[in-house]
């Protein structure tokens, strides 16, 4: 029996979204989180849900997120890096997002599209030569718009159930 | 011997505390010390590792861990908490590998011995041929049980036999604690955990969140840029503060007028037939309600307003807790739960877990500043060792209080710290 077929968009779209999605680590990583969040629709659900290691239940996620953000509180969230007394970004975190395995579908809506990716997250602080590594899928919406490209739905689930770093203080 | 060393400078300590209110910095960041930790605290005290509703099925199961020790907390097939040590009767090996799940029977991988949820050996594979039939199932024993209790829904563990039963041991904190966790006629139920591992030793944060309301200002000063995430009012607010220990804990509260504003009306009956009547009494003639507090060794809870809802009039209450895992020295785990009202709408409690998640989950805005000081103190403790003070306020006297415990009337005050300290150094020293 065949498998249920991928329905492939178009190679131009592909190579846009694909775009648009490198675009996206750049400014987290150039730390230009207000041209990050022009890349946002007011309507975004992100979330990065907690994950478990469990048998006998039948998913590995619970009901908590360690980021469970709307438009508003990221936005909040970048005004109070930008402020002098975010203390936890003094100085600034180095990442670095590896984005790989872009997989995109139409979505359910026109211009929707449902984008899954790999992302590899590397992280350094201060002068020590340690570093950090966040591994998850993402599972996007995103949309075309009159504005562009933006993103509607972000979840991205981790690979680690306990955080290495000090704080999840960090956009995947 | 470096125990008694050690053991001698921890009777020191608690002297020069008494005294001048200063401390040793090294007590954050010395691997002997942190050896001597392990047996005189967390092998010995009453370590909360959990809450009932994180099971709230029959076979509903979690693993929690003392140092490196794992323990698996279950609801078996009769709606008991059992508590057993994760280590299969015969020759040791792990019997449950998850962090949580549900399961009536626990297999052990390697011989395939078999135990029920409540702890029981029921199947030894071959045993005829194995054993002749030369053991005794029961004589055998199942899974090893160690002492634990629950308060409030919170689970405890202790591993010492000679340590004073749980209600003794969090004597009048019990009050205190019932304002965060018995505040409704069907109690209340956890989040989570988020599970964070931080470069900090386990006391530091404990100590801030029992006594510090003077690094809110300064840490927490970025608050006023996060409106959707915490209210800006808090800091700046002169609502008359009190700082009170009792038992091994200590906390702030506040005289904020009426705990009900921030929560949802349709919750108030409940919270009035949940709360037991004294606490009752103290909120509603005083007007006075808990903040941040916690207890001896590891545990921290806060309950606060945070932000308000887009189209309501009033900040929300929300409650966090956290415990504390220490891995070495200078290195623990975090958990941290959102806990709500089990009865509470589900509106509220999806505003309480939002404003748990952007103030003091994982990725909470105060957790991060938080926890860039305590890992800074750990790190700057390496090295040669300087005094560091508690001596805040160490001369004020107590106020007259119309609840357990010793209060002081003031918004500074690190008389908490040093409740904590004194009972740090008693048990290191041997002198509890």
């Amino acid at each position: 029996m065949a498998s249920k077929q991928t329905a492939y968009v178009d190679r131009n779209t592909h190579w846009e979204i694909e775009q648009f999605l490198y675009k996206e680590a750049e400014y987290l990583d150039d730390r230009r989180l207000d041209d990050w969040l022009e890349l946002l629709d007011e309507e975004i659900d992100y979330k990065i849900p907690v994950r478990v290691s469990q048998e006998g239940r039948t998913s590995d996620f619970l009901d908590t997120y360690h980021m469970y953000e709307t438009y508003e509180t990221l936005s909040d969230r970048i005004t109070r890096r930008a402020g002098e007394y975010a203390w936890s970004e003094r100085p600034p975190s180095r990442t670095r997002h590896f984005v790989s395995n872009v997989r995109v579908e139409p979505g359910d809506g026109e211009d929707e599209y449902e984008v899954n990716s790999n992302l590899l997250l590397y992280v350094s602080k201060g002068d020590s030569g340690d570093y950090d590594t966040l591994s998850a899928k993402r599972e996007d919406v995103i949309v075309n718009t009159d504005d562009g490209w933006k993103i509607r739905k972000r979840t991205a689930y981790l690979d680690i159930t306990t955080i290495p770093l000090d704080a999840m203080n960090y956009f995947l | 011997m470096a125990v008694d060393r050690i053991q001698n400078q921890m009777s020191d300590a608690l002297e020069v505390l008494e005294q001048d209110g200063t401390v040793p910095d090294d007590i954050y960041s010395s691997n002997e010390i942190f050896e001597l930790e392990q047996d005189r605290i967390f092998r010995r005290k009453w370590i909360p590792v959990g809450h009932e509703s994180e099971i709230p099925d029959e076979g509903d199961y979690i693993v929690r861990y003392i140092l490196e020790e794992s323990f698996i907390v279950v609801r078996d097939e009769e709606g008991e908490v059992q508590v057993f040590a994760n280590e299969c009767c015969h020759q040791g090996r792990q019997v449950c590998h998850g962090e949580m799940g549900n399961a009536s029977h626990f297999r052990c991988p390697y011989h395939g011995w078999t135990f029920d949820n409540t702890g029981e050996l029921v199947g030894i594979p071959n045993l005829e041929d194995a054993y002749q039939g030369n053991i005794d199932k029961d004589e055998v024993g199942g899974l090893r049980q160690p002492r634990f209790d629950t308060y409030d829904g919170l689970v405890f563990i202790c591993l010492s036999e000679e340590t004073e039963p749980l209600e003794d041991f969090l004597g009048d904190f019990k009050f205190y604690l019932d304002y965060h966790l018995k505040r409704t006629s069907e109690g209340m139920e956890l989040l989570g955990p988020h599970r964070v591992i931080k470069d900090t030793n386990w006391k530091i944060g404990v100590i801030n969140n029992m006594s510090d309301h003077y690094h809110s200002l300064v840490t927490h000063r970025s608050f006023a840029d996060v409106p959707s995430i915490l209210p800006t009012d808090r800091l700046e607010e002169d609502e008359p503060r009190y700082h009170i220990h009792a038992g091994p804990g200590g906390l702030e509260m506040a005289e904020t007028g009426s705990w009900f504003d921030i929560y949802p009306e349709e919750m108030h009956d409940s919270m009035r037939e949940g709360l037991p009547e004294e606490n009752l009494k103290l909120m509603e003639e005083k007007g006075y309600t808990p903040i941040n507090g916690g207890f001896f060794p590891n545990f921290i809870i806060n309950t606060t307003a945070v932000a308000t809802p887009e189209g309501e009039d009033s900040a929300i209450g929300m409650t966090y807790v956290m415990m504390y895992r220490p891995i070495s020295a200078t290195q623990s785990e975090a958990y941290l739960w959102c806990a709500v009202e089990k009865n509470a709408p589900e509106k509220y409690k999806e505003r309480a877990h939002q404003a748990f998640v952007g103030a003091f989950g994982s990725s909470g805005v105060a957790d991060q500043d938080d926890a860039k000081n305590w890992m800074s103190v750990t790190k700057g403790s390496k090295g040669t060792t300087m005094d560091l003070r508690y001596d805040m306020q160490k001369e004020t006297k107590p106020v007259d209080w119309d609840a357990p415990g010793t209060a002081y009337h003031s918004w500074f005050n690190e008389a908490n710290a040093r409740h904590f300290l004194r009972q740090y150094f008693e048990a290191m020293s041997g002198e509890d």
